[in-house]
């Protein structure tokens, strides 16, 4: 089965943006890595296996982890101050009331950070870009259940920190 | 009420990351999808015209390796199984049937102590199973009419188990197992099983060992299986005559002939403080980690060099490259800045042995270090009852709680080493049923035993992890 190169970035790109731009915080950075994502791609296409058992999404996001381990090791990660980040709060009334303020943001930033890396990684790939934890555990070449060990203690973590109310 | 409790956390948090949405530039995402789609449409033009060209020549060497790649869960794993001694990578867990001859405890104790399973048997036994057993990978469960092999070797011979990954197969039902048995020598002996149940044998150790293993094909084999080292019988047809421009990203190597399709590559590097970090060919960069148009570049001289492009994960001042060919001879090569010397037999095997102890020890005492912590978490888990179940699953017809817990040592120069245990709880008796154990190398793979057994039924929750039942029941 030939990817489908299109429908992929159709699908995946909001997905792919928001994972990167969690991740570095940039916005040009992130349209060079996302541009850059992509790029990659097209250029390995031929590479994907699906007998191999990845989705197309579990693939792609194996090169988008890739692509940004790669970037973290040429550049020590830069945390870009929370003013630069454009933020775009969304319509849903209750994540309004819960992460409102720059402040809350910052928090939000802060405590994914203090993350240990695969957590940080496993909680972005499921909320940022909406894997879920069969994907994630393709991406990350780890089984599933550690997904869901890491996810647990994960958003044990955030939930603590970020005070969500319910 | 629990579940949907957490669903509402669950649910509370999605808005928490949906609040904080990162919207691209205007037009961004309609530009790169411009650039993406011209892009896609000149490679698959030259695709075809490659293709075209292709047919009437040799088999691409990027085909080939891009095949073994493929399969790299388990070369990543096998090859590193060398050094640590462990499955590593394959992304799944090795479950170790009711019908070993392993008990519970022994693997229990051993996975922490040693990370080896010392069988304590007098002879080296063969047992097929059938339709009997189950195994997990990439936590599914299967159970079907494949056979596992398993394989007891002598006292003091060590015990590895894994299924072995056929690219030419659907990935999700792996259908080939493996079983390598490690001399204390460093020699060791792997089966390999298929779908049409014939049984394959590589005698690292240069012994014949069992009629049920038929000689190896050793094209066939390869894509099942790279030995990790094989130190016998050293001939590579490729010799590496210079290698530079080593750096974190990528290095060079010339050879005194073309690398042709026999010929597979593998890397391993070392931390500064000389434990194996981890093999390079870590899947999620497989796809391209070597390119064929960086190989084979043909110099005045009538040498070879070729352009590897691989992402270390660590500092690197020692890199070990081997050539293997399909007789499954090799060459090992360690290299060190632009020098690059290869190594004969004694010295692979007193690396190797250095690498081990020195592995074993450091996680060893990690584990040890854990384990308290983690014993203290679960006990007051169960005590203050805010167990934290992921699910629940149904074994039997019991309810069981799916509970998973992970101790993570993390430090930013050394990496990670994580202890995750999950345990599986019945419901009504409050007894862990069955425990798993994983110890996670970042960027190294993982190991996982999974016990499922006799002794640990019915073992209170409460009790389980206390000192003293620890202490009883683990073996000298």
């Amino acid at each position: 089965m030939a990817l489908d190169v299109a429908n992929l970035y159709d699908t995946e790109f909001n997905s792919v943006y928001q994972y990167v731009s969690f991740r570095v915080r940039h916005r040009e950075l992130t349209e060079e890595l996302v541009s850059q994502i992509f790029m990659k791609v097209v250029e390995k296409a031929d590479t994907y296996k699906p007998q191999r058992g990845a989705t197309q999404r579990s693939w792609l996001f194996a090169i988008v982890r890739n692509t940004l381990a790669d970037h973290f090791k040429k550049r020590r990660h830069e945390t870009v101050p929370v003013d630069e980040v454009e933020v775009v709060d969304t319509d849903t009334p209750s994540a309004g009331d819960q992460l409102d303020t720059k402040q809350d943001l910052e928090q939000m930033y802060a405590a994914i950070e203090e993350l240990p890396e695969r957590q940080r990684e496993i909680i972005l790939l499921r909320y940022k870009s909406g894997l879920k934890n069969k994907e994630i555990a393709q991406v990350l070449d780890i089984d599933q259940r550690s997904v869901s060990a890491a996810l647990s203690k994960a958003t044990n973590t955030l939930r603590t920190e970020l005070a969500l109310s319910l | 009420m629990k579940r949907q409790h957490d669903k509402q956390h669950d649910q509370a948090l999605q808005s928490a990351f949906d609040a904080a949405e990162h919207t691209p530039r205007a037009g961004f995402q309609d530009e790169l999808r411009s650039r993406v789609m011209q892009a896609d449409a000149l490679t698959n033009t030259s695709r075809r015209n490659d293709a075209t060209t292709a047919a009437n020549k040799e088999p691409m060497n990027k085909r080939n390796l891009m095949k073994w790649l493929v399969a790299s869960p388990l070369v990543a794993g096998a090859a590193l199984a060398v050094v640590f001694g462990v499955r590593l990578g394959g992304g799944g867990d090795t479950t170790l049937p009711g019908g070993s001859q392993l008990s519970a405890q022994e693997v229990f104790a051993n996975s922490i102590d040693n990370f080896f399973t010392t069988v304590r048997s007098d002879e080296v036994r063969y047992q097929r199973v059938r339709e009997t057993y189950e195994y997990t990978m990439d936590g599914k469960t299967f159970a079907d009419d494949s056979i596992m092999n398993i394989w007891t070797a002598g006292a003091n011979e060590r015990v590895d188990i894994y299924p072995v990954e056929n690219p030419d197969y659907d990935y999700q039902t792996p259908t080939i197992s493996s079983m390598r048995v490690f001399n204390d020598d460093a020699s060791y002996l792997d089966c390999f099983y298929t779908l049409s149940d014939n049984l394959y044998y590589v005698d690292g150790g240069g012994r014949e060992f069992d009629k049920g293993c038929e000689e190896i094909d050793p094209v066939e084999a390869w894509w099942n299986f790279v030995p990790a080292d094989t130190y016998i019988d050293i001939q590579p047809s490729a010799e590496i005559i210079q290698l530079r421009e080593i750096d974190h990203l990528k290095f060079t190597f010339t050879t005194d002939s073309k690398l042709e399709e026999r010929h597979y590559i593998y890397f391993q590097e070392n931390t500064d403080n000389g434990s194996v970090a981890g093999m390079l060919l870590d899947p999620a960069i497989e796809y391209y980690s070597l390119d064929e148009r960086l190989l084979n570049q043909q110099n005045d001289d009538g040498t070879y060099t070729h352009y590897v492009n691989v992402s270390l994960e660590w500092a690197t001042p020692m890199v070990r490259i081997q050539i293997v060919d399909e007789n499954l001879t090799s060459a090992v090569y360690e290299v060190e800045g632009t020098t690059v010397t290869q190594l004969d037999a004694s010295d692979i095997n007193a690396l190797y042995q250095s690498i081990q102890s020195e592995s074993y020890a450091a996680i060893s005492e990690e584990v040890e270090n854990g384990y308290g912590e983690l014993e203290g978490m679960l006990v007051e888990a169960v005590e203050n009852g805010t167990l934290q179940n992921e699910e629940t699953r149904v074994v039997d017809g019991r309810e069981q709680l799916v509970v998973d817990y992970t101790v993570a040592f993390y430090d930013e120069d050394e990496g990670e080493v994580k202890y995750e245990l999950t345990a599986f709880i019945d419901v009504e008796t409050a007894a862990i049923e069955e425990v798993s154990i994983q110890y996670d190398f970042v960027d190294a793979g993982s190991v996982t035993l999974q016990i499922q057994e006799d002794t640990i039924l019915d073992t209170p929750a409460s009790e389980f992890f206390t000192e003293e039942y620890w202490e009883n029941t683990r073996p000298e």
